[in-house]
Formats: structure tokens, C-alpha cells, sequence
């Protein structure tokens, strides 16, 4: 180290544009510059967690890894082993619900398991010996079969401040009182009513309530002395008898999910035309972000009950919800509890006083219904448009109207089904008065600009910096100011690749509405046109990759689903007009938005809450209803195509679902859900067959890849267009095998027959670098790019090319300049500059 | 430059329908994009292949590559050039350089020497690359310059091991497998290597319609600190059975073989060092089940032979007492209690029949046998022998 010389830190630098990247970087954010400055040294890795068994793994001599099996004689070892049992169930389950998405009843109650699941789970930690609480846990399960529909939450809390105490050991009071109500649950189980069930789970919570300061002060002390306590015993057990697998086994309480699961199917198969004899809402308050709805059917009581629907909630509705007492409310998107009544509006029970009182409908619901020839059978979807007086045309026109206004194709596009609190609001609206009811502002969407200062063009930055001003001025690129100020000035910038300038654009368009700079907060009136303004300015602030910014300007959106976002809530300025005014495709970004910020569960929640409402619709659509769950007359061609629509829709989400889960390396999930839109997309199957072939090449499995990939190739054999693409994935299988040679072959033979494939190309460059053949490589790559650079600079070449000239020499920097100019001659002020490594 | 694997250029393309504003033209924006799978274009992968962003984790098994370029970045012609890479580790320095010792003659300006090297990584902690080169200008001066690249290891994996000794002197090695990278693994391999005294047997697959599959699920895919868990049966091979000095005491058992892949198929193999058992000692004498039925009719008698062995170094002289002990009522004894076994020399067994009663139905256990050694007076109690399943037939 002492002769380490200063003046070769810079070809250091060079050599290794390395830097440390969180792990899932690489797939979110594509290509993320490396500061020249990494160099190997400054690499910080972690060090390894488990230095103490000294391990230095070796194929070929004796010396690796030293297992000290004494360690593992602790009780500690079996308890991990349970755990992991006991995950891999869970995710099981949550495998089962990702592929029930046939239906949204089911789905919804599989995630209801999950949480079963995790709850016994964790009582059979601490179950062993404890007989006090599995009698908690059979009583649990009673409830459970006499009364799906009772509020989940409560049995919880119930049950876990219950273990909580019996883990605890204590033998107080409140805990006898505890098990003498078990007791009594146990022996009147067949004859106990809900009511009974209802009661007493009130009591025992009461009776937990009481205990749970005392936990407080005992609290997690005594738990984890306790868990030390046990453990021994369990291990003693497994030396004595081999059958110790019989204990561990966990007595879950599977068989309530199944039984609930069965429930809800059936629930499912009836939801079409149920008549809602009553309407049970629960939500839980719990931190819980995905779905807070559960859809049950007591099997004993026929009591059927609807689906509730509602978005996850995000932290910005979260801010805004008020906090309810200890009445069943509904968490809903707009921080609304509302309980449903007998789903008469008339018959709206106590509001939280967050909300102000509610109007009485101006007409008498029954007696319009049945005046109308639209009678709809279903009292929740009914047409807003139809109690609404506006102006001077009575309420028998407006059947008219609603239906000849609205188009079959903005019916079909617009559909969308609104949370409960949400349709309950627009119900509201359109029964009340014109102008009497006013939406709290903190349940609408006030969106607003929230940049003011116009986006600079960083190709021209970059062009400055090192070639000068002179080369600078030379760039000629479209501005915002240079195109009309309208819709056609956008997509001229947006043609030319101008994505920067675009969004200044929308910048003014929506200031032209009324939703411009610091506009944010305010309440305004949003049209079709402003929403798609904001939708084109988010889009393109995504495809920049500003993730940051997109996500700020959209949380004034929230769940995209504020009554004031829906056709319904603006009778006068779109009569009749029913559904979403929000597009699908924003739906869909503002999904993605968390997983760009880097929480990729929010996303997944979002997608699968719209993947519940997209097979609702189809349902609705499959059962003689139009796509919102009201009746109409479709006719059969209008009804297919809304079909095909939606179904096309639902693979939109589930390609996202797909991408999400394998942005963070799920990769279990992501080929299932891949494999099960397989039989769906037979149009695209074989693309989508090598798709996966692609995924398992990434995760490692090269025998699987190897295998699908010759399944498609034997597929297309007699198409001769799609050869090459056969060949680029042997050359990728080739690769991954480390056949680098093997690899550039394919690559060259499908350059040879597509010159013009610049994957091909790139690909067959990256291999030549493997080989040794760092010239070649630059020599491909560089033809390459001048031959055409309008359609061949593309950021994953240029970020190869950078790299090699990186490697190759200290004089990078001259060499990429040719290509910033390239570069600035050709693309426009949206080309993504960090693949040249020059900031 | 490290050379690991390059990645596919994943793709994220926004969904646009042809209703919306600019959405024709978003979507050809998104058209345009070549990472994007051909006919796919909401499919996240495509063909595009992107190298190394960064010189990543390097974890012990895995093969380090790297790329060394030497070029003349001057105008001058370069002569003898010599370029040794070296990999010094906390033990060894490794020369890796396949290019000869032979000094390579002259380099052109703008020209280089290429070489790829791999090492496969075999100890923890810190290595440093050690590049050295040396050349002589055309003056005939002779220049020289070394660079040092320094990188850590980590680990990988980590195992734990149990064992479980059977009666029947099998031995059940759990091995827990977790992976400590931040990044899922692909386990292409694990097995057991047994030693020479045993053969082993996986217990990881489970027999279905289709033939037999692994219990781990369809995808052989380990989630960052996921642990998963082996399990293999191992027997003594007969032959050592003539010496049960074997049997006893520390035993080798085997070794792990772990191979795994991670993205893009990079590779790593771990073995693990023997893997040692303590063979649990028996004391004196030594009682095995040799046959006895699992399930047996309520109210039957049923003969259970068991193997005794004198395990210590002096003979034995055994009396066999059988008690009806209260921890198993469901089981009685049948036959003749405090019956003289007679000798017993060092080493030798005893294979002694009995016969039993079952009267209560469910899983039974049997208990009470007694040994006592008239020599020395001591009893040997034996209990939880075995466990029978008792069942009524009369339906």
C-alpha cells in the first residue's frame, strides 16, 4: 500500500464506477449515474453479521464452515424453526389471494385469513402448557362460525390482550372473569345466539380492558422471560420422543379461514342480486393499509351481506380521518365513518360530527322509483340524475337525459364503482336540493402546481458545462414558450421528446383552469379537461423519473376517489353522466406512484384494490347489469365489448401487479401471477413465455430458463420472424450460463439476421467484453449509435458505452462528449442524462 | 473494472388508453423504447443488456472476475510491458494474471493489453487486487506503476446444524439454510456428502401425483433472511457395525454442499467443514426395540422383542422384572416376571421376547421394564420404550 501512487487515482476512479446502491435500485430507477469519484475503496459494505463461526468456505478443502452444533442445542433453535413454519404458511395464503382474483369477495376474505393466520401464529408461541389460552382460541373459533359477520377487530383485541394475560401468568381478577365467561361460551355453544356471542365478547373485552394496565406495567418483560421459560421444555420433548414434530405442529385455526372462505364464496355467487335485507359494515382501525373491508355470510342466519368496498387508505387520508369511539365505523378513503343504514338514505343514522348533517333527500325515494321505467333494482346504484332538480326540467326528463347524454362508449369508460362512503356521499348529493349540500373540503380533491419554477433542459446543462456556451446556444430544442399554448403546443413537445418543456406546459394549461401555482388547498372545479391535464403532466414527470415531485402534486388527489372526482357530483355541467372522471390510466399511475417512492406495498395494495373493482365490474357486466352495478338495457354487442374492455383492463393492472412484486424481487409472485395470465393472453403467450423464461434467468434458475426458452422456441419454429428473437434468448440463457463465447454467437447470428436490432447489437457488445474484447465492444457500440442515432441513442447503450469508455482509458470524459453532442443534435430535453455518467 | 454478470434493463412503461389526453402519444413514446419486450409492451423485462453499475457485494463462494485493460493513453510507444495482478487476502496473495510473466513487447499509443481474471473467493474479510505494471519508454527508461483495488466479502449463507438420534442408531441432521445477502438466492444444490461411516438419505421431497417434489414449493427461490430448512436421514453403514467403538464417542458425519445462484445465474458454492455428532452414550446397558407392531387390536396380546446390550467394559448377570407402571395403564404386561436373563458378557446382546396386553384404546406407551444386575445390585429402568397405537375392531 505504501507505494500507492497519486497520480493512478484517476484511472482507480475509472475502472470501477462502482458505487453502493440499495438493493432494489437497479430495477426501479434504471440507470442511476455513478459518481466518478467511487472508486473500489470507497465500496462500504457491510460486514458480515456472523463473524463468530469463522467461516472460510472452500470446495475443495476442510477448512470452511465451522458449525458449532452446541449453539444449537438451545431452545432457541426449534422456536425459529416454528416461525419460519408458521411464515411460510402465511405467505401461502397471501399466494392464494393473489390468485383469487377471480373474485373480490374472496380475496377480501383470504386477507381476513391472513390475519387469522398471524394471529395463531402468534398465540402458538406462546401456547405451550396454556391451556388457559387455547380455550380462548377454541371460543374464538365458535364465534367465528356463529357469527361471521361480527366485527373482527373486536374478537381480536379480545383474544390478544386475553393471551397477553395468560401468557403473563397473572391470576388476577379480571383474568378468572375471562375464563368463566370462556367456560360458559364453551358449554352453551350450540345453543347461543349472536346476541349471546355479541354480549359476551363485549364483556370479555371489558373485562380485558381492565386488565390491560395492568399488562402495561408487567408488559414485555415478563413476556420474553417467559418465552425463555418455555422453550427448554420444548426441547426436551423433541430429544425424548421423535413424534416432537406433533407438538410443534401448530393448532391454528385453519379451519375457520376455510370455513369463512367457503362462506364467502357463496356470498360472491349471490352478490349480483341481493336485496339488502340488511346492511352490517365493519372496518378495523388498525394500522392495517390494505383492505378494510370483509365480506362474510353467516351461513346459520342467511343474513347476506354486500361487499364493502374501499381504497386503501394513504397516509394523506389517513391525516384527515376523524378518530371514531368504540362504534363500528368505516375507515373509507375519505376519512368518512359512515354506517349504512338499511341503504334508504332517509334512514342515515348518526354521522360522526366531523360531518355536517346531511339534507333530507328533496323527493320520496320509493315513489320515484317506481314512476321511473328504469326501475333498478338495486337501491345503492341508483341514478343520482334522476332526484336531482336542476333548472327548469323535472324529474321525469332527466331519466330521459341520463340516458340519451351519456354515450355507451363513455359509459364503458368512465365506469368505475366508488367506495361506499363515497357513493354514499354522491348519493347524498344528488337526493339533496341543488346546492344545499356541501362536501367537507378536506374530503375533495384540491390539486394544485406545486413547482414554479420552469424545468431546465439537462442535455443543454450538460452541453454548457463542458463544451461552452458556444455549443450550448447551437442546441435548438422546442420550449414551452416556442409551441401555441394549447393542447397542440403539448403534443408538438411532446412529439419532439420535449418531456421538460411539456410539463412547464401543462404547468400553464392548468393555470388557465384555475389549478395552477399555489393553487393547492383551494377548492375548485374539476372538468374532464383539467384531469387529463394533470394526468399528461404526472405521467410525464414519471417518465422523467422526477418520482418525488409527481407523488407531491398527487397526494392532493388522495384515493382518487373524493365524490367531486365522479361525473355524478357535477349534475349540472355533465348531466346524467355517471362514473369516474378520473381516466383508468391515472388510476393505474397513481397506483405505481408508491412503489417509485419506494414503498412498493402501498402499491400492491392499490393495484389489488383496483383489480377488485375491475372484477366487479365484470361481474356486474356478466350478470345483465351495466358496469356499475346499475340495471340497464346494454345490448349484446355493447356488452361484449365493455367486456373485452374491462378484461383488458384487469391484464393492464396485473402486468403492474407483476412488475411491482418483481421490482422488489418477488419472484415467486410475480411468476404466478405471470403464469396465470399465460392462459389468459393467448395472443401474446409465446412473448410472454419467454417473458418468464426471462424472469428465471434473472432469480438464477437456468435449468427452468433453458427449458422454457426451448418450449417457445419449438413453438415458433416455423415463424422465421421471430428467430431472432429466438436466438437473443439462447444468447441471454448462453450468458447467464457463463457461456460467454456460446453467448456472443447467438448474439451475432441475430444481428446477422436482424442488422437492425439494436438489443441484438448492444447485447452482442456486452458479450465481446466478456470475452476480453473491450475494443470490439466499443467499436460495435459506437458504430452502432452514428449510424442512427435518432432511434439508436438509447439510454441502456449509452450507459454501456460510457461504461467502456470508462474502463478503457482516462480520457473518458473527451469521448463522451462526442456523444453529448450526439445526443443534444438529436433528442430532445427529455433524454435521460445520467446514463453518460458526466454529472 | 468487476465483471459480474450484466442485467437485464427492466422497463416501466405507462399505461395509457387512446382516450386519453396525449395518450396515443405517450404510448409511442413508450413503443419507441428498445429495452421493452417485442409484442410485450407492459412486460417488464426485455432483451436489453446492461453492464455492471456498480462493483456490487462479493460473497464468499462466488467468482471474482475482473477486467484489466492497459492502454496507452500517450502518444509515445510503450516496450517489455509486464502486468502481474495479484489478490492478496488476510493469508495469501494469489497470482491470478493469465497473461504470461513473459514481458508483452511493445503496446502502440492508443492500443491496450487485455485480460480477464477470475478468482473464486475462498476467504472473508478484506482482499486487495494488486495490479502491477511495468514498461520502458522508448528513451529506454524503465517506468512502473502498481494500483490496489480493496474489496470485503461477506458472507453468505448461514447454517446451523441438530441432530436427532433415533433408537435404531439413525441419525436425523436438520440443517437450517438462511440466506444473509440482501438479495434472493436460487438454490441450485444442497446435499449432504456423507462420511464414510454412513449413507445418508434426503427427507426433502414429498411423493405426489407427479412423482416426488421438493417440500420448498415450486420456486427454489430463498427470500433475503429466509431460512429453510434440510432434513436428512443418515444410517451407519452395516460393516461398522462390527465395531462399536464406531458408534460411539465424536463421529463424522458429512458435508453440506450448497450451490446457488443469484441474478442473471451468478454462481456460489459453499461446503461446509465435517460436520461432527456426539453420539449419545447408552450407559451399561443399552435397550433396543427390534420389533414391535404400531398398531394393535383393543383387548389382544401383542409380542414386542427388544435387544438388550451390554454396553460396559464387565459382564452382567441380569434379572428381567416387568412393572405395570401408572404413567401408561393402557399397556400390561403378559408373562413372567423376574425372569433370569443369565449372563451377559462385555459387548454381547440379548434378544429377549415379551408380550404385552392392550386395554385402553388411543396412542399407548410402553413402560416398565426393569433390568437389574445381580452383580453389582443396580436396577436399570427403562421406560417410554416404544408406542403403540391401540385401536377397537369391533366394527
Amino acid at each position: 500500500m505504501s507505494t500507492q501512487d497519486e497520480d493512478f487515482m484517476l484511472e482507480d476512479e475509472e475502472d470501477n464506477s462502482g458505487h453502493l446502491q440499495p438493493p432494489y435500485s437497479s430495477l426501479s430507477s434504471a440507470m442511476v449515474t455513478s459518481p466518478t469519484t467511487d472508486t473500489l475503496d470507497s465500496v462500504v459494505l457491510e460486514s458480515s453479521p456472523f463473524d463468530d463461526f469463522g467461516k472460510d468456505g472452500d470446495t475443495g478443502l476442510d477448512e470452511s464452515v465451522d458449525l458449532g452444533p452446541s449453539e444449537l442445542a438451545g431452545g432457541i433453535e426449534i422456536n425459529i424453526g416454528k416461525r419460519a413454519g408458521f411464515d411460510l404458511e402465511t405467505t401461502t395464503d397471501t399466494e392464494q389471494s393473489r390468485e383469487d382474483k377471480a373474485n373480490i369477495s374472496s380475496y377480501f376474505a383470504d386477507s381476513g385469513d391472513d390475519f387469522f393466520d398471524s394471529l395463531g401464529a402468534a398465540k402458538d408461541d406462546n401456547q405451550l402448557g396454556n391451556d388457559l389460552f387455547t380455550s380462548i382460541a377454541i371460543s374464538k373459533s365458535e364465534e367465528d362460525i356463529f357469527a361471521s359477520e361480527m366485527n373482527a377487530i373486536e374478537i381480536k383485541e379480545s383474544d390478544v390482550i386475553g393471551v397477553g394475560a395468560s401468557q403473563d401468568g397473572l391470576n388476577n381478577e379480571g383474568m378468572r372473569r375471562i375464563n368463566s365467561f370462556i367456560r360458559k361460551s364453551n358449554e352453551e355453544e350450540k345453543r347461543e345466539t349472536l346476541d349471546n356471542v355479541d354480549q359476551f365478547v363485549e364483556i370479555a373485552a371489558a373485562a380485558t380492558e381492565s386488565l390491560s394496565k395492568d399488562l402495561k406495567d408487567q408488559g414485555f418483560v415478563n413476556e420474553s422471560s417467559e418465552f425463555t421459560e418455555i422453550e427448554p421444555e420444548n426441547v426436551t420433548r423433541i430429544h425424548l420422543r421423535e413424534h416432537a414434530a406433533s407438538i410443534c405442529e401448530p393448532e391454528t385455526i385453519a379451519f375457520e379461514g376455510e370455513g369463512e372462505r367457503g362462506a364467502s364464496d357463496q356470498a360472491d355467487l349471490q352478490i349480483a342480486d341481493i336485496e339488502e335485507e340488511e346492511i352490517e359494515e365493519f372496518s378495523q382501525n388498525d394500522e392495517r393499509p390494505g383492505f378494510l373491508s370483509q365480506l362474510s355470510q353467516s351461513q346459520q342466519l342467511h343474513h347476506q351481506v354486500p361487499g364493502v368496498l374501499s381504497p386503501p387508505v394513504d397516509s394523506s387520508a389517513r391525516l384527515h380521518g376523524p378518530v371514531v369511539g368504540t362504534t363500528p365505523s368505516q375507515l373509507s378513503p375519505v376519512g368518512t365513518p359512515i354506517h349504512l343504514g338499511d341503504g334508504d338514505c332517509q334512514d342515515v343514522p348518526a354521522l360522526s360530527p366531523s360531518i355536517p348533517p346531511i339534507i333530507p333527500p328533496a323527493f320520496e325515494t320509493q315513489s320515484s322509483i317506481s314512476g321511473s321505467p328504469f326501475c333498478q333494482p338495486s337501491q345503492e346504484m341508483k341514478s343520482g340524475s334522476v332526484f336531482a332538480p336542476f333548472g327548469s326540467t323535472g324529474p321525469a326528463d332527466d331519466a330521459f337525459t341520463s340516458i340519451l347524454s351519456m354515450s355507451d362508449a363513455d359509459r364503458r369508460h368512465d365506469a368505475w364503482i366508488p367506495s361506499d362512503a363515497t357513493s354514499h356521499i354522491l348519493k347524498t348529493i344528488a337526493t339533496s336540493p341543488a346546492g344545499t349540500y356541501i362536501t367537507p373540503i378536506e374530503q375533495l380533491s384540491t390539486p394544485g402546481v406545486l413547482t414554479f419554477e420552469p424545468q431546465s433542459d439537462p442535455v443543454r446543462e450538460l452541453v454548457l458545462r463542458y463544451m461552452g456556451e458556444q455549443e450550448a446556444i447551437k442546441r435548438s430544442v422546442l420550449t414551452a414558450d416556442s409551441v401555441t399554448q394549447d393542447i397542440d403546443g403539448l403534443k408538438k413537445l411532446i412529439e419532439a421528446g420535449c418531456l421538460h418543456a411539456a410539463i412547464d406546459l401543462t404547468g400553464v394549461l392548468l393555470e388557465q383552469v384555475g389549478q395552477g401555482y399555489g393553487k393547492c388547498g383551494q377548492v375548485i372545479v374539476h372538468t374532464l379537461h383539467s384531469l387529463q391535464l394533470w394526468f399528461c403532466r404526472l405521467a410525464l414527470m414519471v417518465k422523467l423519473r422526477m418520482y418525488e415531485q409527481a407523488e407531491a402534486e398527487m397526494r392532493a388527489f388522495q384515493t382518487l376517489d373524493t365524490p367531486d372526482l365522479y361525473f355524478q357530483f357535477y349534475a349540472n355541467t355533465y348531466p346524467g353522466r355517471r362514473g369516474s372522471m378520473v381516466s383508468f390510466s391515472m388510476r393505474l399511475l397513481h397506483a405505481e406512484l408508491p412503489l417509485l417512492c419506494g414503498r412498493s406495498q402501498e402499491t400492491l395494495d392499490r393495484l389489488y384494490y383496483m383489480l377488485a373493482v375491475c372484477n366487479r365490474i365484470k361481474l356486474n357486466l356478466s350478470s345483465d347489469l351495466s358496469e356499475d352495478g346499475s340495471a340497464t338495457h346494454m345490448t349484446y354487442e355493447a356488452r361484449k365489448v365493455s367486456l373485452e374492455l374491462w378484461s383488458k383492463r384487469e391484464t393492464d393492472i396485473m402486468y403492474k401487479i407483476g412488475s411491482t412484486m418483481l421490482s422488489v424481487k418477488d419472484y415467486e409472485g410475480a411468476l404466478i401471477i405471470y403464469n396465470s395470465l399465460l392462459e389468459k393472453e393467448q395472443n401474446t403467450r409465446l412473448e410472454l413465455l419467454a417473458g418468464i423464461g426471462r424472469i428465471h434467468l434473472q432469480m438464477g434458475n437456468i435449468t427452468e430458463a433453458t427449458r422454457i426458452m426451448k418450449e417457445v422456441e419449438e413453438a415458433t419454429k416455423t415463424d422465421g420472424s421471430l428467430s431472432c428473437y429466438n436466438l437473443i434468448s439462447r444468447g441471454l440463457v448462453a450468458m447467464c450460463g457463463s457461456n460467454f463465447f456460446d453467448a456472443y454467437q447467438h448474439f451475432k447470428s441475430a444481428v446477422q439476421m436482424k442488422p437492425h436490432n439494436t438489443c441484438a447489437v448492444n447485447n452482442m457488445a456486452v458479450c465481446s467484453l466478456y470475452l476480453g474484447r473491450l475494443k470490439d465492444a466499443l467499436n460495435t457500440l459506437e458504430q452502432l449509435v452514428h449510424s442512427d442515432p435518432a432511434n439508436t441513442l438509447h439510454e441502456g447503450v449509452l450507459f454501456n458505452l460510457c461504461t467502456l469508455y470508462e474502463l478503457e482509458t482516462s480520457r473518458a470524459l473527451h469521448k463522451k462528449q462526442a456523444i453529448l453532442d450526439l445526443v443534444s443534435k438529436h433528442k430532445g430535453d427529455g433524454f435521460p442524462v445520467g446514463c453518460l455518467k458526466m454529472t | 473494472m468487476r465483471l459480474t454478470k450484466p442485467t437485464i434493463m427492466p422497463h416501466h412503461p405507462l399505461v395509457t388508453e387512446s382516450r386519453d389526453l396525449c395518450g396515443d402519444l405517450i404510448s409511442r413514446l413508450n413503443d419507441a423504447e428498445i429495452s421493452r419486450t417485442p409484442g410485450l409492451g407492459a412486460f417488464p423485462l426485455g432483451n436489453l443488456l446492461t453492464l455492471p453499475q456498480n462493483f456490487g457485494n462479493i460473497f464468499l463462494g462466488e467468482t471474482f472476475s475482473s477486467y484489466i485493460s492497459v492502454h496507452n493513453d500517450s502518444s509515445q510507444l510503450c516496450k517489455e510491458i509486464t502486468l502481474k495482478a495479484d489478490l492478496q487476502t488476510g493469508s495469501q496473495r494469489l497470482s491470478l494474471s493469465s497473461i504470461g510473466t513473459q514481458p508483452i513487447p511493445e503496446l502502440q499509443p492508443d492500443h491496450s493489453i487485455d485480460d480477464v481474471i477470475h478468482h473464486e473467493v475462498k476467504e472473508l474479510g478484506t482482499h486487495i487486487l494488486v495490479c502491477a505494471v511495468s514498461y520502458m519508454l522508448t528513451s529506454g527508461e524503465r517506468m512502473q506503476f502498481r494500483k490496489f483495488f480493496k474489496f470485503q466479502v461477506l458472507k453468505p449463507l448461514d447454517v446451523k446444524t441438530k441432530f436427532y438420534n433415533a433408537e435404531s442408531d439413525e441419525v436425523y441432521l436438520e440443517a437450517q439454510i438462511q440466506n444473509i445477502t440482501p438479495g434472493p438466492i436460487y438454490m441450485e444444490h444442497v446435499s449432504l456428502d456423507p462420511s464414510q461411516q454412513y449413507t445418508s438419505a434426503e427427507l426433502n421431497a414429498k411423493d405426489g401425483k407427479e412423482g416426488s417434489h421438493p417440500v420448498f414449493g415450486t420456486l427454489d427461490c430463498l427470500s433475503p433472511s429466509d431460512t429453510r430448512q434440510y432434513l436428512y436421514c443418515l444410517t451407519p453403514r452395516p460393516e461398522i457395525y462390527s465395531d462399536t467403538r464406531l458408534l460411539k464417542g465424536v463421529t463424522n458425519i458429512g458435508k453440506l454442499d450448497i450451490v446457488w445462484k443469484t441474478s442473471m445465474g451468478e454462481r456460489g458454492r459453499l461446503q461446509t467443514s465435517q460436520l461432527q455428532r456426539v453420539a449419545p452414550g447408552y450407559g451399561d446397558i443399552r435397550l433396543t426395540v427390534e420389533s414391535v407392531p404400531d398398531t394393535v387390536a383393543l383387548e389382544s396380546s401383542f409380542d414386542l422383542v427388544c435387544k438388550i446390550t451390554n454396553c460396559c467394559e464387565r459382564t452382567m448377570d441380569l434379572t428381567l422384572v416387568l412393572q405395570n407402571v401408572t404413567s401408561s395403564p393402557g399397556l400390561l404386561w403378559s408373562g413372567v416376571s423376574g425372569r433370569q436373563l443369565g449372563k451377559l458378557p462385555h459387548n454381547e446382546s440379548l434378544d429377549i421376547p415379551l408380550s404385552l396386553i392392550s386395554v385402553i384404546p388411543g396412542l399407548q406407551t410402553i413402560s416398565g421394564l426393569r433390568l437389574t444386575d445381580n452383580f453389582l445390585k443396580r436396577t436399570y429402568e427403562h421406560d417410554e420404550i416404544a408406542q403403540v397405537f391401540v385401536v377397537s375392531v369391533d366394527t
